[in-house]
């Protein structure tokens, strides 16, 4: 009786044009732990004590089949590290132009690396988080509208989007520093072209930020001063702050699976117009093999942050022809300015060892370690942790 | 002696067609099939594909609804290994990569193969699969694995 009962829903489902939708629903869940190895530093939020809050969360996803393609989908995502307060990660509508054809509007990713599109669902790769000098950019989703193209050109399946997304938080903070929140905003055009070939992956992305603005506070306290002195150019001041920028962001990535073993790649670039953010280059590489339900894996990577020296090689000149005494007076804004450009540098390196355990179907175990050692300025970092991902 | 040799070749035939029994069970053979209407040239790796959605359509033309076996079946764990070639977590991953980004959502699961079958007689756009001994004629096989 029961079963006739659900097999008559299921026949409902499929064939009778019904008022209402069939409303699907699906989640996951990461609940992680993790803590730096060492006394007195911090790691992406992480110090000695051992913390579960900072990449623990848990999202639901309903998605609303409204019949011939239409479709209207929310995610909604709780995060440890903003109190487990529900956020909408994602709300769009979506319709089936063709089968190849896709349109979505409304609060999607801004999908720019090879992960960004599931960065959250911790199931779906086989690190705790990806390489987070990569996956850790201000923008995460954003509202706009988006073309999803998908085909098979003879055995190759292709990938194509284009989005154009804007943006707008009123209090960003880089994960894992103790810079005060701010606003930031960017709008700007995504492009994928993602290829597969049998156990082969490749894919290009390009971002193109036609706008962004970043209003930290004290970096607006010292555009105003280097203005107060009524003795460089606006050029300077324009220099420093990250207002009314541009941005280029590329990722190329690489990958093959050849299912017990699989061998991945990325690179990634952002060239933003001169301001105190810098010329960021990261790259990784990445390999695992699989034994049973384990997945053994290895990741190096690199993170450069170049500093844009404009602001301060424009200061320079007119600093350098003042008299001694004037120099000393103006000396702290100068320098202060360079601090500034500086702030983010990085020449770092790291790496990650780590095991998955596929212990029951829609859960996995993890154990990672991170080593992490920067140049510029001179650090180390040690980060253990453990995670549990779900899908349901 | 003859009497031994007798049952000699009987235990080897017995132990021969358990073994067969037992490689008949551990590997169910699948029968991929479709409504009798459907013309369709449909290779493994099609069907590989329509079931990960990455085919939407019948080569001869019309929408795909591809019709999956529970969880947990000996029907549904045979197809993932042997024509996805893919654990259930491996598929699980792939779904959700797709599912949470928006682009597509796994085939239907029903409840038992008798319903699949009724569902694809009535329905030349489904594609289903089944253990091959519980074929009938309502539908047509287009593969056997």
């Amino acid at each position: 009786m029961r079963k006739s009962t659900v097999a008559l829903c299921v026949l409902s489902t499929l064939y009778m044009p019904s008022l209402y939708a069939d409303v699907q629903i699906n989640g996951f869940a990461s609940i992680v732990a993790g803590s730096s190895l060492s006394d007195d530093k911090s790691y992406y939020g992480y110090d000695k004590e051992i913390n579960f809050n900072n990449d623990s969360k848990v999202a639901l996803q309903f998605t609303a089949d409204l019949g011939s393609g239409l479709r209207a989908t929310a995610q909604v995502l709780s995060r440890g590290n903003n109190d487990y307060s529900a956020e909408f990660e994602w709300a769009y509508i979506s319709y089936d132009i063709s089968d190849k054809l896709m349109l979505m509007a409304g609060r999607q990713r801004f999908n720019l690396y090879k992960y960004s599109d599931y960065i959250d669902v911790g199931y779906a790769y086989h690190w705790i988080t990806p390489p987070r000098g990569v996956y850790s950019l201000p923008f995460n989703s954003g509202e706009g509208v988006g073309l999803v193209y998908s085909d098979l050109w003879g055995d190759t399946e292709v990938g194509l989007t284009y989005k154009y997304i804007t943006t707008s938080v009123s209090d960003y903070a880089p994960i894992g520093s103790s810079t005060p929140p701010a606003p930031f905003s960017a709008e700007g055009h995504i492009m994928n072209f993602n290829f597969v070939t049998s156990g082969f992956e490749y894919g290009l992305n390009i971002g193109i930020v036609t706008d962004f603005s970043y209003e930290l506070p004290a970096l607006l306290g010292l555009g105003d001063a280097i203005a107060q002195t009524g003795l460089f150019s606006q050029q300077v001041v324009d220099d420093l702050l990250p207002i009314n920028d541009s941005a280029l962001l590329i990722g190329a990535n690489v990958k093959y699976d050849a299912g017990k073993w699989f061998i991945l790649a990325e690179y990634t670039r952002i060239d933003v117009d001169p301001s105190s953010f810098n010329i960021q280059d990261s790259a990784f590489i990445s390999g695992g093999i699989r034994y049973k339900d384990f997945t053994f894996h290895l990741t190096y990577g690199i993170d450069k942050g170049d500093p844009q020296y404009d602001a301060y090689d424009g200061m320079l000149p007119l600093y350098n022809s003042l008299p001694p005494a004037n120099q000393a007076a103006l000396a702290p804004l100068v320098f202060g300015t360079k601090a500034a450009l500086e702030a983010q540098q990085e020449d770092s390196s790291y790496y990650i060892i780590g095991t998955r355990w596929d212990f029951h179907p829609s859960a996995a175990l993890k154990l990672e370690y991170t080593n992490y050692s920067n140049d510029k300025p001179s650090s180390d970092e040690q980060l253990l942790s453990m995670a549990i991902d779900l899908v349901f | 002696m003859k009497l031994l040799i007798r049952s000699r070749l009987m235990m080897k035939t017995l132990v021969a067609s358990a073994l067969l029994l037992g490689s008949a069970y551990v590997q169910a053979e699948i029968a991929v099939v479709v409504h009798p209407s459907n013309t369709s040239e449909i290779s493994a790796a099609d069907i590989s594909r329509i079931y990960l959605g990455k085919l939407k359509s019948f080569p001869s033309g019309g929408t795909v609804v591809a019709l999956d076996q529970p969880e947990g079946s000996p029907a549904r764990d045979a197809f993932v290994k042997q024509i996805l070639n893919k654990t259930e977590s491996q598929l699980k991953a792939y779904w959700s990569k797709l599912v949470f980004s928006g682009q597509g959502q796994p085939p239907k699961v029903v409840d038992s193969s008798a319903e699949m079958l009724s569902l694809i007689a009535a329905n030349p756009n489904m594609i289903g699969f089944v253990d091959v001994s519980e074929v009938n004629d309502s539908v047509k096989v287009i593969s056997k694995f």
